[in-house]
């Protein structure tokens, strides 16, 4: 089958096999998948074997946007606290307010996430200019008009994966804590895997209603969710091989196993 | 006609002397009355010979002459002979006449050695010169008794043959010299090719392989495996002694095999299988004289008809023997935990005041920072204060002291005190049953290995296959069910019952036995490390409170220790290689610090005996906060001030709850100086002020009631009743309960004066909660260092090639796929390791 040939479906299937597994953008794929015919295996060697042919394509989000730096301070100035060293909680919560911007909006994420923030709701003044910078936004309208759209810079599955594998570290509120609790996992999970996964609904009501037994989730679960989230089939076909796909974290396996007794 | 020459005729006049020589000879052969010759005769024979050979002329003329006399010998005499013989007469007579040409050609053939040498030597022959000439004698002979001999007779004798064997073998008695003649004969008329001889071997072959087959067919109807196989065994050893007697021992090899093929290998499974003999019957019937006739018998076969079918029902016999007492053992477990369970609920409420109660105004010594050294206290209470003698929680009462144990006992009436006396007995009774049945199952554990373990050894030659089985099934049952989780603590407790009987004081025959016994049942369990947490903190218990008795059996202890380290190696043992370390340091410490008393000149007032512990080698102990009296306090404290001066940098603990204590206790007849642990006696003062169940013990020292029955038991021994149950006299009761009153026996009567009570053997909950604790720990523990090896040793490695050589390092205990994840995935998080970024199921070291 040659890919051209290929329908609309397979396509994006295999376009998804291939970036999900070689972490490289569907462009990319695509470019690859042709190169061997849409065979899926010899096209993820290919890509191993000479990435130098397969650059990734510039990110789409063109050159940085001309930003005043001058605005960025204001804008800084007008929600940090007293100090004027950093924008807490209450700060922040002013500036989506009044920005009108949902707190739930997966784009504030994304705004801490290239701000490289460190704690959450809080940004140091350093990281609130670096965002700015990074996403073209350097006064209140901007803020309220761009951050609902920075959704775009996770668009790549290389860039999510980065972000998501984030998030966690970023959560992690308490001094010297390895685990997220099993409700701020859910809220996250809610937040950053919302129409990434067939099994979305399923993991954040496994998380609800074991909330007694799955009390933490730890960093190699949380990051192993997202590939159990690309790679595996709905109907759980690829889930267990013996031998080949036994190395999913415990709670994965309690999910799976939570999932087959609900069948 | 012209005359001959002189020579010729000279030599024919020598031929005369010399034929009347060979004539000479063949009487003497045939037994006939002519004495043997004399050395000079045979030199002046030879030396004949030898003139005749010398000169080329007469040589020809000897050969001739002793040619057709062989020849002579063979159609003139030995032919005619046994030419009208029939049947025994003629073989019997054919074999003497072999037997006799045999050792006349052997006798000749030396004679006329110049004759072969000089005449018939193929190296001097001319050639040209016909044939067989060329030959010596010997064989001239032997072909001469072929041809003119043996051809026409040899069908008649070999059919001979054939039917005397038939009849040696159906036990008539035959002339097994004539048949060994008469074989001898086959072989030596074609020594080289032995044609004649396969020959009959052939056809003997296939009389025996007729005769074993019908005897096997015949046989089978009626016979029992046993029977059976002893008839084998007899027919190995009748056929074997045939061909020693009569046969080539070349025959050997092709015999057996016919009989393995008849007798073994046409009814192997007929043979196993027997009804009510076949092998599981024998095995079942610990029959090991047959069962090592059977296995010899069946080693003949091909391993994968005889050994190993043997093998894999031994394995299925064992399983289903072992299963059935598990289960067993699994009912009476369950019919011990019921009442347990009940009791349950009520436990937590006295929980949240536990320790409280013991903690006075005075803080207990040395209790704060880090605590490298823990220290354990033995007090024999010989001082000679003047302190109140209620202090509840002091473990060391004067003898001059009030022993308020009698307050409780005033309400006590006679009458019935005694009807309570029977159900303590009961109580006690099922107290001691319980560590008695434990006992008793691994005891049967034991003599069950023991039991195959010898068929293994003795009957079974030590094979592999059977090794194989006994471990197949031995792991199977002692891992599989309930019971089997618990085998790991059942044999601790074994041992600890074994080791303080006084059978085990010498290491004999008896203690290494049984000792090689629970090692080889270790090797079975999948779960070694909870036995060793098991065996540690009983081995605590007993090297703690056995301190100052001769009951402690170093010797038989130490044994039992360098077995486990030869079997599981050193670090396995480490752990107790301490405990032994520290208490065998306790006498030189005892002894500085009684001199360091003297030499202060310190007024102790008290005997204090110290046994200092090395905290990481020991199981987890209970702190427990007590009162001290002063006496007592001023006493730890000179034991604190000494020990400082010796080891600066180490930090001291005491483990009160581990001391043992001198109580005297006033019965109504004499007053007792009774030892006994801290615990005991803790809980044995509480009885100055009344009478209690053991729920009000429980609460008023805040204890876990289970404890508290357990201490309370102990003190109940119906041999030396020191507490009794008062009140209510419901005599169906066979189990201690909460409702019962319990309060100091004044009214017993003890023997001895001063005396020993013995401390619950029985893991405490505390202990066995250590035990669960200290076995996870040491799970995760080793679990995180395996993989951490196996990755930094791989660069990188496939998590189920991970978890595949997790379990080959990991030989202490099998851990679940789970476990392993779990240790991965805290690794993870520890940044030890992590997942390939391009291959989830890949682990890699983290850079």
């Amino acid at each position: 089958m040659s890919w051209s040939s290929a329908g609309e479906k397979y396509k994006n299937n295999a376009k998804q096999q291939v970036a999900s597994v070689t972490g490289c953008s569907m462009e990319v794929a695509e470019r690859v998948l042709q190169h061997t015919q849409g065979d899926i295996t010899s096209a993820i060697n290919e890509y191993y074997d000479h990435p130098e042919r397969y650059p990734e394509p510039r990110p789409k989000t063109p050159p940085k946007p001309k930003v005043n730096e001058g605005e960025i301070l204001n804008l800084f100035k007008r929600y940090s606290n007293s100090d004027q060293t950093n924008i807490e909680p209450d700060g922040l919560e002013r500036l989506l307010d009044e920005s009108k911007v949902d707190p739930e909006n997966i784009g504030v994420l994304i705004f801490a996430w290239k701000a490289k923030a460190e704690h959450p709701a809080e940004f140091s003044k350093d990281e609130f200019v670096l965002a700015c910078k990074e996403t073209g936004i350097d006064t209140l309208n901007a803020f309220g008009q761009k951050v609902p759209t920075l959704i775009s810079f996770i668009q790549t599955p290389a860039a999510f994966r980065d972000f998501y594998r984030w998030s966690f570290k970023y959560y992690l509120t308490e001094e010297r804590a390895r685990k997220l609790s099993n409700e701020t996992a859910c809220i996250l999970f809610g937040i950053v895997m919302k129409g990434r996964t067939p099994f979305y609904d399923q993991i954040i009501q496994f998380l609800t209603e074991k909330k007694d037994e799955v009390k933490t989730v730890s960093i190699d679960a949380w990051n192993m969710l997202l590939d159990f989230g690309e790679q595996i089939q709905p109907d759980l076909s690829n889930y267990d091989i013996p031998g080949k796909t036994d190395h999913w974290p415990v709670m994965i396996d309690d999910f799976v196993d939570w999932i087959k007794s609900k069948q | 006609m012209s005359r001959p020459p002189a020579y010729v005729q000279q030599a024919e006049e020598t031929w005369t002397h010399l034929e009347k020589g060979l004539e000479e000879i063949k009487i003497l052969i045939e037994g006939g009355s002519s004495r043997p010759w004399e050395l000079k005769q045979y030199l002046d024979y030879t030396n004949k010979v030898y003139g005749l050979v010398k000169q080329h002329e007469t040589q020809k003329i000897l050969a001739n002459h002793i040619q057709a006399y062989i020849v002579n010998l063979c159609t003139g005499v030995i032919m005619p002979i046994l030419k009208d013989l029939r049947d025994q007469q003629f073989l019997s007579e054919l074999s003497v006449r072999w037997y006799r040409f045999k050792l006349f050609c052997k006798i000749i053939s030396l004679l006329y050695s110049h004759l072969d040498n000089g005449y018939f030597n193929p190296k001097t022959s001319k050639p040209g010169e016909e044939d067989n000439t060329i030959q010596q004698l010997q064989p001239f002979a032997y072909t001469q008794f072929r041809t003119r001999v043996f051809k026409d007779l040899h069908k008649t004798s070999q059919n001979l043959i054939l039917s005397f064997i038939d009849k040696d073998r159906d036990g008539e008695a035959v002339d097994v010299t004539m048949l060994k003649n008469a074989v001898d004969l086959f072989i030596m008329m074609d020594p080289k090719d032995k044609t004649y001889y396969r020959d009959l071997e052939r056809e003997y072959l296939s009389r025996t392989s007729t005769f074993y087959r019908n005897m096997a067919t015949k046989a089978l109807q009626t016979d029992t495996s046993p029977e059976y196989m002893i008839k084998c065994e007899n027919a190995f050893a009748a056929e074997n002694q045939r061909i020693k007697n009569y046969m080539s021992s070349s025959s050997q090899i092709p015999v057996r095999d016919t009989l393995i093929v008849e007798l073994l290998q046409k009814h192997v499974k007929e043979l196993l299988d027997m009804e009510h003999s076949g092998f599981v019957q024998l095995v079942e019937g610990n029959k090991l004289e047959d069962l090592a006739r059977m296995y010899s018998l069946m080693r003949n076969l091909d391993n994968g008809i005889g050994i190993i079918p043997m093998s894999k029902d031994f394995q299925v016999y064992m399983m289903s023997v072992g299963n059935e007492m598990m289960k067993n053992q699994e009912i009476i477990q369950k019919n011990e935990g019921a009442p347990k369970e009940a009791k349950k609920p009520a436990k937590d409420e006295a929980k949240p005041e536990a320790e409280e109660g013991m903690v006075k105004d005075e803080p207990e010594p040395e209790d704060g920072a880090k605590k490298k050294k823990k220290k354990k206290k033995k007090k024999s209470a010989k001082a000679e204060g003047d302190d109140d003698a209620a202090e509840p929680a002091e473990p060391a009462p004067k003898e001059t002291g009030e022993d308020g144990a009698e307050g409780g006992e005033g309400d006590a009436a006679d009458a019935p005190k005694k009807k309570k006396k029977k159900i303590i007995k009961k109580t006690v009774k099922k107290v001691v049953n319980e560590t008695q049945q434990n006992v008793e199952f691994v005891d049967s554990l034991l003599k069950l290995y023991s039991r195959f373990n010898k068929m293994y050894l003795e009957c079974f030659q030590s094979n592999k296959f059977f090794n194989d089985a006994i471990k197949n099934a031995f792991t199977d049952f002692l891992n599989q069910t309930s019971v089997g989780k618990s085998c790991p603590e059942l044999l601790a407790i074994f041992v600890d019952d074994f080791v303080k009987k006084k059978q085990a004081q010498q290491v004999d025959d008896f203690v290494k036995t049984t000792f090689d016994e629970v090692v080889a049942l270790l090797n079975y369990l999948h779960e070694k490390d909870k036995f060793m947490e098991n065996y540690k903190t009983l081995l605590a218990k007993r090297l703690l409170t056995q301190y100052d008795q001769s009951t402690f059996q170093e010797e038989t202890e130490r044994y039992f220790l360098t077995l486990l380290k030869n079997q599981h190696g050193h670090a396995f043992t480490a752990d107790m290689d301490g405990m032994f370390s520290d208490h065998s340091s306790a006498n030189t410490l005892q002894e500085a610090f009684d001199t360091y008393v003297v030499d202060e000149r310190l007024n102790l007032n008290i005997d204090l005996q110290v046994q200092i512990i090395t905290d990481s080698h020991w199981p987890r102990f209970m702190y427990r906060e007590l009162q001290l009296k002063p006496v007592l306090q001023n006493a730890l404290a000179a034991f604190e001030k000494f020990y400082k001066s010796r080891h600066n940098n180490r930090s001291l603990r005491w483990l009160h709850s581990n001391a043992t204590l001198v109580m005297s206790l006033k019965f109504a007849k004499k007053t007792c100086e009774v030892t006994m642990t801290s615990e005991q006696g803790n809980l044995l003062s509480e009885f100055n002020e009344g009478t209690f169940s053991f729920v009000d013990i429980a609460t008023r020292l805040g204890l876990d009631q289970a404890e508290t029955k357990r201490l309370v038991i102990s003190l109940m021994n119906p041999k030396n009743p020191i507490l009794c149950v008062i009140g209510d006299s419901s005599e169906e009761t066979t189990d201690l309960k909460e409702t019962d009153k319990v309060a100091f026996n004044i009214a017993h009567d003890p023997i001895k004066k001063k005396f020993r009570i013995q401390a619950p053997s029985v893991l405490s909950a505390f202990e066995k909660k250590g035990i669960a604790t200290a076995v996870d720990e040491l799970r995760k523990f080793q679990i995180q260092c395996a993989i951490c090896r196996i990755v930094k040793a791989a660069k990188g490695i496939e998590f189920t090639q991970l978890q595949t050589n997790v379990l080959e390092q990991l030989n202490l205990f099998h851990p679940t796929t789970k476990e392993i994840k779990l240790g991965v995935e805290d690794l993870i998080e520890r940044d030890y390791i992590e997942r390939d970024a391009k291959q989830n199921d890949r682990i890699i070291l983290k850079s």
